[in-house]
């Protein structure tokens, strides 16, 4: 299109630029502060980076998330790779049930498989070390989730749904001739697994498992709900426990500034390497043709194998965890399950001390939430789309950069940036501390490169053409969106925008560091109520939270397929 | 009817800036059947979507019945939803979520005409009716054939009853056999509506079978417009003569006259050069096979033929005269005078060309080709 037209997407797309901008500025600007910071008596000193890196801490913290991501990461492909292989290579039955079940290992939030496994193997409450010790007479409980090696195998159970995504894809696209030709060529089923198949999908999975460490290093609900009570810190933990101290002390914000500035540099090179990764797999991209269709390796019985496999997977991610969580809810002391302890089960617990208001205010501000931002982020992603898509200026060089940028950015660092921002530049100015304007922000701000990128991939499937012909018959520009594009974009955008829905409303990250008494979102009451200890109320708010989150699953679910149907 | 001045538009390519458009200036009148030809990268499809309003250009102006669409001095732009053109696009852009009827009212509806609600539907029906597809009316438009949707992008284009009708490339997604019907159907609709049409085409023979009017565009530039039989015949540079079809091409000295070639002597009926190198070109359905025998006189040719070919409706052949071959068609099959070929070319046949840079480029370039 001409350059004149459009002023409206224009602004609409340069809107979360300028929020990212600001963001990582200010972030940026606080790190070399100290005194007073924020105003014109802050001491521009490299002292948060000298404090940061002489912090005793830290080096346990660090040591703590590189253990933590290599088990996460280690688990998750482990359980993930293998099942995307067998559904996409094999004769394995039911393909389209596994497909179903990994969605939905998906859509279940992390927190959910923590607090499953906290009552699991907690080292003191945990009932496999209860029984274990029980049975064996041991003195000591022999597992102890809260570890490192514990907390990353919890984590790996929770991302190896993404695991199974990621390279189920890549699966699906590999040429099968090769690995025909060398099969014709004398190469048995192991020597064509490790000569052929295994080298061309070697870029896709290390892609994968780039991509996953990244998301370990920087993920926060999981560490926080099974590491934090025992004072088992990771880097994005340690932020937490920076920006808030106990009663006594003060948040040390130049320094979470500081490891903020770090952290985004470390994020920047590992997508930077992901994405150089994923290019060199291109190089691969071994096309597929019309009329291709894979041959299917024959596993027989080992079929049944296979699925033993992917239901002991979703058993110890999923359905124990979320039995657990229910028994949690009704029983008035934790302890192993037992006849004695169905006996007592009951309703009282939740009915006296739950605090009514504060569940209502969390469920409120969830559901305002959830209407608001995936709607928001619609709108500013469909206008970044188009301007990246179908503008010709290169100004859509640096949208493309922007929006990918909150992909890359700890979610960690962009509440902790909306803290300082709101803190120490807006002020009073521009109240925005402790509201949900704030949250709704942040959410916006991370859920846009998803979108964005959900939104290209259709908005290019559609021929300029039919935008000119809505042009040239005389419709405006607002008119030929409504009218062509978000009719012919509709099952792109319904998914987005369910995706991100469901997202939104079990956001345990952003929330933690942003909520006050006025703007709590219900996983922060799940959260409250863990963090001080009130398990059983914690286990039924998360039952209730549950309950609503169902239908919105169903929900993706038939759109999902809707859409998969219409393709 | 359109007023095309000065019209100048650069793209931004890896290496440096490219003339899409090089200073064209065009006049089409009312009512006539305008087409733009040119091969892939002549600029015709950017100087179209110009005066659509769908790319704006760095200088010059468009003026549409003495109004302004475009003018860099003074600045003037007026957007394409406001210019009341119709337009048929080569990938035909049929809304695939709506149906037919849809597709035909939409502009209608809520297009800047405003058109009163209740006259909506007789002219959606008349629209697709001049199209021949009211039996389809209420049918998703993405169970149409392709000659179908070609035919619903034209009902929208004439439903809005446009000043000017707007054709990019309209039959390249058609068959072969299609092609040729729906062409002739078009030149019957913009002439019954009498309607001034641009039309972009790379197809010398659809250009030539639709157009009141001919411009021939390459590299950004206008060589020469007028009507079809004017760029066949009067052709105004080698390059023209060609685009429409396979010419012979001679190296020759004018010597009052006549033109001296290897081959022989050329005379032509029309001649306006003085230059004394010139290309003679001579079309191979030009080249006759008289009774009489051969007597070296001016347009005659003796030459060897090499081979012939039957092509059923007629036959093609290649001949050699002092190592230039010449190519021919002709209705009956070569006919040869004791093992030679003695052919001979009308004055009225013969073109001729100075032999200045541009020219000779292009024909050593197209000889090299061959």
């Amino acid at each position: 299109m001409h350059s004149k037209s459009s002023p409206t997407l224009m602004v609409l797309a340069a809107l979360p630029m300028f929020v990212i901008v600001v963001l990582v500025g200010v972030l940026i600007s606080i790190s070399f502060q100290s005194g007073i910071i924020g105003t014109s008596d802050a001491k521009f000193t490299l002292d948060n980076y000298r404090d940061l890196f002489t912090d005793p801490i830290i080096g346990e913290a660090l040591y703590n998330t590189i253990i933590f991501s290599v088990t996460a990461t280690l688990v998750s492909m482990g359980i993930g790779l293998p099942i995307a292989w067998l559904t996409e290579r094999t004769t394995m039955s039911a393909k389209s049930a596994v497909y179903a079940i990994m969605t939905l290992g998906l859509l279940i939030p992390g927190i959910y498989t923590a607090m499953g496994w906290t009552f699991l193997a907690h080292e003191r409450i945990g009932f496999l070390n209860r029984w274990a010790t029980q049975f064996f007479s041991l003195t000591e409980a022999p597992i102890n989730i809260a570890t490192p090696i514990g907390m990353g195998f919890v984590q790996g159970l929770s991302l190896a749904a993404l695991g199974f995504i990621l390279t189920a894809q890549m699966f699906r696209a590999m040429n099968p001739s090769l690995e025909e030709a060398a099969k014709i060529h004398g190469l048995g089923f192991f020597g064509t697994m490790r000569r052929v198949t295994l080298p061309l999908a070697m870029p896709a999975i290390l892609a994968a498992v780039i991509y996953i460490v990244v998301i370990g290093i920087a993920t926060f609900d999981v560490p926080a709900i099974i590491g934090l009570a025992n004072r088992v810190y990771l880097i994005s933990t340690y932020v937490f426990e920076k920006a808030n101290p106990g009663d006594e002390e003060f948040s040390q914000h130049g320094i979470t500034a500081a490891l903020g500035v770090i952290m985004i540099v470390v994020a920047l090179l590992l997508t930077w390497w992901y994405s150089s990764v994923l290019r060199q797999g291109d190089k691969y991209q071994v096309v597929t043709g019309k009329g291709y269709r894979p041959t299917l390796i024959d596993i027989g019985h080992w079929g049944k194998a296979a699925w033993a496999f992917i239901i002991i997977y979703i058993i110890a991610a999923k359905v124990i965890p979320l039995l657990l969580i229910a028994y949690a809810a009704f029983v008035p002391y934790l302890a192993p399950p037992s006849a004695k302890m169905f006996s007592l089960m009951s309703l009282d617990g939740i009915m006296e001390n739950m605090d009514w208001d504060l569940v209502l205010r969390g469920l409120k501000n969830t559901v305002l939430l959830v209407l608001i931002v995936p709607a928001v982020t619609l709108i500013l992603a469909f206008s970044v789309s188009w301007l990246i898509v179908r503008g010709r200026t290169r100004t859509r060089y640096v949208l493309e950069f922007g929006a990918f940028l909150p992909h890359a950015l700890p979610e960690v660092i962009l509440a902790v940036a909306a803290i300082l921002l709101s803190l120490f530049v807006l002020k009073d100015f521009v109240p925005l501390y402790g509201t949900l304007t704030l949250i709704a922000a942040v959410y916006v701000i991370t859920r846009i490169s998803f979108a964005t990128r959900a939104i290209n991939s259709a908005l290019l499937q559609i021929h300029k053409e039919l935008e000119e012909a809505a042009h040239v018959s005389g419709l405006s520009e607002i008119r030929t969106s409504w009218r062509i594009l978000v009719p012919l974009l509709r099952p792109t955008l319904m998914s987005v925008w369910i995706w991100s829905a469901i997202l939104v409303y079990r956001e345990l990250t952003v929330a933690v560091f942003l909520v006050g008494h006025d703007n709590i979102t219900l996983p922060a009451v799940i959260w409250s109520y863990w963090n001080s200890g009130a398990t059983n109320l914690a286990a039924a708010v998360t039952l209730i939270m549950t309950l609503v989150l169902t239908p919105l699953v169903l929900l993706f679910w038939w759109f999902g397929r809707k859409s998969v149907m219409s393709n | 009817m359109i007023s095309i001045s000065h019209l100048m538009k650069e793209f931004t390519v890896t290496d440096g800036k490219v003339a899409a458009l090089n200073d064209l200036n065009i006049e089409v009148d009312p009512g006539e059947f305008f087409v733009i030809v040119g091969a892939s990268g002549s600029g015709k499809t950017t100087l179209l979507r110009s005066v659509a309003g769908l790319e704006t250009p760095d200088t010059g102006s468009i003026k549409i019945a003495d109004r302004t669409v475009f003018s860099n001095e003074p600045p003037v732009w007026i957007p394409a939803q406001e210019r009341g053109f119709g337009m048929v696009f080569q990938s035909y852009a049929v809304w695939p979520h709506l149906t037919v009827y849809e597709n035909v009212a939409l502009p209608l509806k809520e297009g800047a005409q405003k058109i009163p609600s209740n006259e909506v539907d007789g002219r959606v029906k008349q629209a697709l009716e001049m199209v021949q597809l009211e039996e389809q009316i209420h049918r998703p438009s993405t169970l149409l054939s392709g000659g179908q949707q070609q035919r619903v992008a034209l009902a929208r284009a004439i439903a809005v009853n446009p000043s000017v009708l707007l054709m990019d490339e309209p039959l390249s997604n058609l068959d072969a056999r299609l092609r040729e019907e729906v062409r002739g159907k078009i030149r019957e609709l913009a002439k019954h509506l009498e309607a001034t049409v641009l039309y972009v085409t790379h197809d010398q023979i659809e250009a030539m079978a639709v157009a009141d009017k001919i411009a021939l565009m390459s590299f950004g530039k206008l060589l020469q417009y007028g009507a079809p039989i004017d760029l066949y015949r009067n052709s105004n540079c080698a390059e023209v003569a060609e685009f429409f079809g396979t010419v012979n091409w001679l190296p020759g000295e004018l010597d009052g006259d006549v033109v001296k070639t290897k081959i022989g002597e050329f005379s032509a009926s029309q001649k306006s050069i003085d230059d004394k190198n010139v290309w003679v070109g001579i079309r191979p359905e030009c080249l006759a096979f008289p009774e009489e025998p051969y007597n070296s006189q001016p347009n005659h040719i003796l030459a060897d033929l090499k081979h012939s070919v039957f092509l059923g409706d007629q036959y093609t052949f290649e001949a050699l005269s002092s190592d230039s071959v010449l190519h021919g068609k002709s209705r009956s099959a070569p006919k040869m005078q004791s093992d030679r070929l003695h052919i001979a070319v009308d004055p009225d046949d013969v073109m001729i060309f100075a032999a200045d840079d541009s020219n000779s480029t292009f024909i050593n370039a197209s000889m090299a080709a061959n």
